[in-house]
C-alpha cells in the first residue's frame, strides 16, 4: 500500500511509538515553551481584544482551535496531545481573568463578598458520623477549610465533582500539604462548558469521574466529549508529570492519564466545533442545583412554576461578562451587575417599585403577572418574604427531608451509586432572615468529633477519629467482614447473612451492609443468628444440624465445620481467640494439626451450663470463655443503624469519647450532633448539652415556586393562622448521624422569634372570624342605614328650604 | 406625616376644649338630660362605646402611630376586639339617640348642643368608614394597593373619630352663655 504524505505525517505523530520520543520530548517542551511565549496569542495580548456583545442576537459558530495549558495548538491526531485548556482556548477571546472573579469562582478570594447565605459544602464521612458545613465565605455556623485543616487539594477532591472549576482548583502548589498532587493532576481551570455547552454530549458524570480519578486537567475534555480520557492520575507516582507521557512500567493499573480526541469533531485544520449555548440550559444549572424530596418519585413533582411557564434559570439568574450571577434577591439591588440585580427579584419582576422602595423598576418583566393579593393585608409583605408563601413544600407538622445535588452527590450516573442519604437536610423551616423577614429555609445540623479547648470547639479530622476509635465506629464493616469470612463455599451452602428476627443483613459491595426482609418462605429464628441464604432465598443455619454426641459425625457436617473454623482462624482475629462452635454439650475446634476436635463443653468453657444450646453457637474461645463472633455492641449498633439514616449509636459515641479521653487525659472531647454537644461525665454517662457549635446551618430556599393558587393563604387564612398551624407550631427536630432521643427540637415560632402564645390566641380568633365579620358587616349596614336615613331627612329639609318662600307653614 | 398630624391635631383640639371650658360662663346645667326608652341599655352602650374608643385610641395611636410601626402582637388582638365592641355599641347608640342628635330649630327638649350633635354625626361617619374599611379588607375584594388605601382611610377616619370624641366629651354644654 502506498503511504501517502498525510499518512506519513500521521505515523510520524505516533510519538509514543517513536524511539526518539524520550529524547525529543525535553527539546520539544523547550520549543513549545518558546512558541507559547512568542508565537501564540497569549491571554495578555488578547486582553486588549476581548469580545464584547455588539448587539447581534446570534452567537458566532465556535469552530475554533483548541489550545492546551501551555498555549500549544492541539492537533487531535497527536496521541501525545494534552487536554484543552479553557484559559488558553476560551481565554483567547473572552476575559478569563474577569470571569474568574465571578460568583461561582470567587469563593476563596481574600475579602470576598459573603453575600446572602447559601448552601454550604458538607464535609462528609459516614463511618465516623462526620458532616461539617464548609464555606469560605464565612457564613454563620460554617467552617472555613483552614479551621478544619483541609487543604485546597482535599477540598477539590471532595467537592470538585460539583464545582465548575476555578477557585481553589487553580490554587498555587500548596507546599504545606504533602498529599497535594497538583503537579501530577494539573489544576482545575474554570470549565466554561459546564454551563455553556449546548451539546447533548456534555456529560457531568464524566466530569465527576475524572475528578475522582484526580485527572483534573483532563476532566473538561472528557466531560465535553471532545475526547476520550483514560488512565488515573491518582495511581501514578507523585513524581510523574504530564510531559513524561505514558507510564512504561505499568500499562494496566497505574496508567498515566491520556486523551484521544474524537477526530470526527475536528476539521482538516484541526478546528473543533464547540456547541455553545450563550444562555446556559437548565440542565446545566440543575446538575449542581437540584433539590428533591426524599421518598417522592419524579412523576409526583410539578417543579417550578416559572420552568413550567417556559422560563429558563438564566432568565432571572443572569450575569454580564463579570459572571456575577444575580441571585434574585432584593438585597442584591445595587450590587453586582448593576440594575440587573434590582429587577431580577420576585418584587422586581412582578411588582416593580420606585426608587424609594429600593427598586426602580416598572415591573411586569418577561410578562410577569401582577399579583393582586386580594384580601391579603399588606402587613404580610413587611413580615414575610415572597417565598414564605410561594416556595418550597407546603408546611407540615415536621419539615420534609430533601437531598441536594451538592450535598448528597446527586446527578452522577454510572454503575456505582454515588448519591448518599447523609447529610440529612430538611425543609421548609420558617425562620427570620438577615433582612428581618420570615422566609423558608433549608437546614442541616453539623456532626463531628471535637476537642474542647477552653470554650472553643476544634473539629477532629475523620481519619484521626477512625484511627483512634478503631473497632468502635466501623461496626457495619466488622460485621461485613465476618459475613464474608463465613461465606466460604457459598456456591454449595449460600452466602452468609445475619438475621435479627425477620430482618436480614447482607453484605454489599461497598464494604457495608444492606438490610431487607427475608425473601424466602422460611422465617429465621427469633433473636439474632448467623445463617446462610441459598440461591432459592431460603435460610438455613451455617452448618446443618447434627447430633454432636454421635459416635461419628456426618462427613459433610464435619467438613463444613472445618471449613468455617478454618476461614475464621485465617481471618486475622487471633487476638479474639480460637474460633469454636458449641452444640449442646460439645465443643468443636480445630487442633494444631488442622483436624477437627470434638471436646466436652464443660472441660473447655467455665460457664458451660449457660452455653448449652441445641442451636450451634459460633464464637471465639479465650481464657475459657466463648465470646461472640462480633462484640454485642457491634450487633446492637448494626441493628439500630443499618438501613436507617443513622450511623452511630449513643453507645458507640460513649465508647469513642472514653477511648479518646483515655488516650489523651489532658484534653476534653465531645461529639456534636443533632443540635447538641455530647460529652461523658465523671460517672461515664453520656450527657447532652447546648452549644453554639451544634447550631444548625440554614440557607433560604426559593424553589420550587408553586402556582398562585397553591400559595399559602390563597385559599384560607387558617393555612397559617390556626391553633395547630405548622407554619408556627411545626416541630423542627434536629437530625444527624447519631441515633438519639435527646436531639434539639424547636418549634417554628421559636426559630422565627415569635411569641407562640400570641399566635395561638390569634389562631383561636379565626375560629370565630366568620361571626366577627358578620357582626361588623351588620353594624356597618345599620350605621350606614341610620346615616342614610338622617342624611335623606336633612336633604329633604334643604330641598324644602330652597323650595319654600319662608311664609308657608310647614 | 400621619404621626405629626395626629400629635398636632390632638394637641390643638385639647387646647381648644380646655379654652372653651375656661371661657364658658355657664358650666352647663346640672339637670340631667331626659332618659330614653331603654335607659340602662342606652347607658351601657355609651359606656362601652367610650371605653372601646379609649382602648382603640390607646392601642392604635399610642401602640402604633406614635411608635411609628404597624400595629402588631397582642395590641392587634385588643384593637380588633375593641373595634367590634365599638361598632356594636355605637350602632346601639345611633339607634337610641339618632333622633335626639337630629339638627332642628326646635329649641324645646334639646338634649344636646349643636357641637355635640355635629360631633356625633362626625363620629358616625368616621366609625362607618373605619369599620367598613377594616371589614372589607377581610374579604377577597381589595388587592394590595386598595388594602394600603383602606388602612390609610381607616387611620384618618379613626383620627376624626378621636378628635370628635374629645370635643364631644370635653366641650361644655353651653358656650359663652
Amino acid at each position: 500500500m502506498k503511504v501517502t504524505a498525510t499518512r506519513k505525517i500521521q505515523l510520524s505523530m505516533n510519538v509514543e511509538n517513536s524511539r526518539s520520543y524520550r529524547y525529543a520530548m525535553p527539546g520539544a517542551v523547550a520549543l513549545a515553551l518558546a512558541f507559547v511565549a512568542y508565537g501564540t496569542p497569549s491571554s495578555a495580548s488578547a486582553a486588549k481584544e476581548f469580545h464584547e456583545w455588539h448587539g447581534s442576537r446570534t452567537i458566532p459558530v465556535h469552530r475554533i482551535a483548541l489550545y492546551d495549558e501551555d498555549g500549544g495548538k492541539i492537533v487531535p491526531q497527536d496521541r501525545a496531545s494534552l487536554p484543552f485548556s479553557a484559559r488558553k482556548t476560551c481565554g483567547g477571546c473572552h476575559d478569563y481573568e474577569k470571569i474568574s472573579h465571578g460568583w461561582h469562582f470567587d469563593y476563596a478570594e481574600a475579602g470576598v463578598d459573603r453575600g446572602r447565605p447559601a448552601q454550604p459544602w458538607i464535609w462528609m464521612d459516614e463511618r465516623t458520623g462526620t458532616q461539617i458545613p464548609v464555606s469560605q465565605r464565612g457564613w454563620t455556623n460554617t467552617w472555613k477549610i483552614e479551621a478544619l485543616g483541609i487543604s485546597p487539594w482535599e477540598f477539590m477532591k471532595q467537592f470538585g465533582r460539583h464545582l465548575p472549576g476555578g477557585g481553589l482548583g487553580e490554587t498555587s502548589d500548596d507546599m504545606d500539604d504533602p498529599t497535594a498532587r497538583w503537579s501530577v493532576s494539573g489544576h482545575i481551570e474554570i470549565n466554561c462548558l459546564v454551563c455553556h455547552s449546548g451539546s447533548e454530549m456534555y456529560n457531568n458524570s464524566e466530569w465527576a469521574k475524572q475528578v475522582g480519578r484526580e485527572n483534573f486537567r483532563w476532566a473538561a475534555t472528557a466531560a465535553s466529549g471532545l475526547g476520550d480520557v483514560g488512565g488515573m492520575a491518582s495511581r501514578v507516582a507523585p513524581t510523574w508529570d504530564v510531559y513524561q507521557g505514558p507510564n512504561k512500567d505499568d500499562s494496566t493499573f497505574a496508567v498515566a492519564p491520556f486523551v484521544r480526541y474524537d477526530l470526527g469533531q475536528f476539521n482538516r485544520k484541526s478546528l473543533a466545533f464547540i456547541d455553545i449555548a450563550a444562555m446556559p440550559q437548565d440542565k446545566r444549572c440543575l446538575y449542581c442545583h437540584s433539590v428533591a424530596e426524599v421518598g417522592k418519585s419524579r412523576k409526583d413533582v410539578d417543579w417550578d412554576v416559572h420552568s413550567r411557564g417556559g422560563m429558563n434559570c438564566v432568565e432571572c439568574h443572569r450575569n454580564g461578562m463579570d459572571h456575577m450571577v444575580t441571585r434574585g434577591i432584593e438585597a442584591a439591588a445595587g450590587q453586582g451587575s448593576g440594575k440587573l440585580a434590582e429587577v431580577s427579584s420576585c418584587r422586581g419582576c412582578h411588582l416593580g417599585g420606585d426608587a424609594k422602595d429600593g427598586l426602580a423598576s416598572p415591573g411586569g418583566r418577561l410578562g410577569a403577572p401582577y399579583p393582586k393579593h386580594k384580601g391579603f393585608p399588606a402587613i404580610h409583605f413587611e413580615k414575610l418574604t415572597c417565598t414564605a408563601c410561594h416556595s418550597g413544600p407546603l408546611p407540615a407538622q415536621q419539615p420534609v427531608q430533601v437531598r441536594t445535588a451538592r450535598a448528597n452527590r446527586m446527578g452522577i450516573y454510572g454503575v456505582a451509586q454515588w448519591f448518599t442519604d447523609l447529610p440529612s437536610i430538611v425543609e421548609p423551616v420558617f425562620m427570620k432572615g438577615e433582612d428581618g423577614r420570615i422566609g423558608p429555609y433549608r437546614m442541616t445540623w453539623p456532626a463531628f468529633w471535637a476537642r474542647l479547648e477552653k470554650d472553643q470547639v476544634k473539629p477532629i479530622r475523620p481519619e484521626e477519629i477512625s484511627k483512634a476509635a478503631s473497632g468502635i465506629l466501623d461496626t457495619s464493616a466488622q460485621l461485613n467482614k465476618v459475613l464474608k469470612v463465613l461465606s466460604v463455599d457459598a456456591g454449595n451452602f449460600g452466602m452468609s447473612v445475619f438475621a435479627d428476627g425477620s430482618r436480614i443483613f447482607r453484605v454489599n459491595v461497598d464494604g457495608g451492609l444492606d438490610v431487607g426482609a427475608c425473601k424466602g418462605t422460611n422465617r429465621p429464628p427469633a433473636g439474632t443468628s448467623w445463617l446462610v441464604e441459598r440461591d432459592d432465598a431460603s435460610l438455613a443455619p451455617l452448618a446443618p444440624s447434627c447430633d454432636p454426641a454421635a459416635e461419628t459425625l456426618d462427613p459433610e457436617i464435619e467438613g463444613r465445620y472445618m471449613a468455617l473454623l478454618k476461614a475464621l482462624a485465617g481471618a486475622g482475629y487471633a487476638d479474639s481467640g480460637v474460633p469454636v462452635v458449641a452444640v449442646r454439650d460439645r465443643l468443636f475446634k480445630l487442633g494444631d494439626d488442622g483436624v477437627l476436635n470434638r471436646l466436652l463443653l464443660k472441660d473447655e468453657v467455665a460457664d458451660s451450663a449457660r452455653m448449652k444450646s441445641d442451636v450451634a453457637t459460633w464464637g471465639w474461645l479465650k481464657n475459657r470463655k466463648i465470646a461472640p463472633l462480633v462484640p454485642d455492641f457491634v450487633v446492637r449498633s448494626v441493628i439500630e443503624t443499618v438501613g436507617t439514616g443513622y450511623r452511630l449509636t449513643e453507645e458507640q459515641v460513649t465508647m469513642g469519647l472514653k477511648t479518646l479521653a483515655e488516650a489523651d487525659a489532658k484534653s476534653k472531647y465531645a461529639y456534636i450532633s443533632s443540635g447538641k454537644m455530647f460529652t461523658v461525665d465523671q460517672a461515664g454517662a453520656l450527657v447532652a448539652s447546648d452549644h453554639s457549635a451544634a447550631q444548625p446551618v440554614a440557607w433560604p430556599l426559593a424553589h420550587e415556586v408553586r402556582p398562585a393558587r397553591q400559595a399559602l393563604g390563597s385559599a384560607r387564612c387558617i393555612d397559617c393562622h390556626s391553633v395547630k398551624s405548622p407554619f408556627f407550631f411545626g416541630a423542627v427536630a434536629a437530625t444527624g448521624p447519631l441515633k438519639t432521643t435527646r436531639g434539639q427540637v424547636k418549634t417554628m415560632a421559636e426559630l422565627q422569634g415569635q411569641d407562640a402564645t400570641f399566635h395561638r390566641l390569634f389562631g383561636m380568633s379565626f375560629l370565630v372570624r366568620s361571626w366577627y365579620k358578620t357582626v361588623l358587616v351588620a353594624m356597618t349596614v345599620l350605621i350606614g342605614a341610620i346615616l342614610a336615613l338622617y342624611g335623606l331627612l336633612a336633604l329633604r329639609r334643604v330641598i324644602m328650604f330652597f323650595g319654600s318662600t319662608g311664609k308657608e307653614g310647614r | 406625616m400621619f404621626r405629626t398630624l395626629t400629635i398636632v391635631s390632638v394637641a390643638i383640639v385639647v387646647v381648644m376644649v380646655l379654652l372653651a371650658r375656661a371661657l364658658a360662663r355657664d358650666a352647663g346645667s346640672k339637670e340631667r338630660a331626659r332618659a330614653g326608652r331603654f335607659p340602662l341599655l342606652e347607658r351601657l352602650a355609651a359606656v362601652v362605646f367610650w371605653l372601646s374608643l379609649l382602648m382603640l385610641a390607646g392601642t392604635g395611636f399610642i401602640g402604633a402611630t406614635l411608635r411609628g410601626c404597624p400595629l402588631s402582637g397582642y395590641l392587634t388582638l385588643i384593637h380588633a376586639a375593641c373595634g367590634a365592641m365599638l361598632a356594636v355599641s355605637f350602632a346601639g347608640m345611633a339607634v337610641f339617640r339618632a333622633e335626639d342628635y337630629k339638627f332642628t330649630t326646635d329649641q324645646k327638649e334639646q338634649r344636646y348642643s349643636i357641637v355635640q350633635k355635629t360631633c356625633f354625626w362626625l363620629i358616625a361617619v368616621g366609625v362607618l368608614i373605619s369599620v367598613f374599611g377594616s371589614v372589607s379588607s377581610m374579604f377577597r375584594v381589595l388587592g394590595t394597593d386598595w388594602q394600603i388605601l383602606a388602612v390609610s382611610i381607616h387611620k384618618y377616619c379613626a383620627l376624626t373619630v378621636l378628635l370628635a370624641g374629645i370635643v364631644y366629651a370635653g366641650m361644655p354644654r353651653r358656650i359663652l352663655g
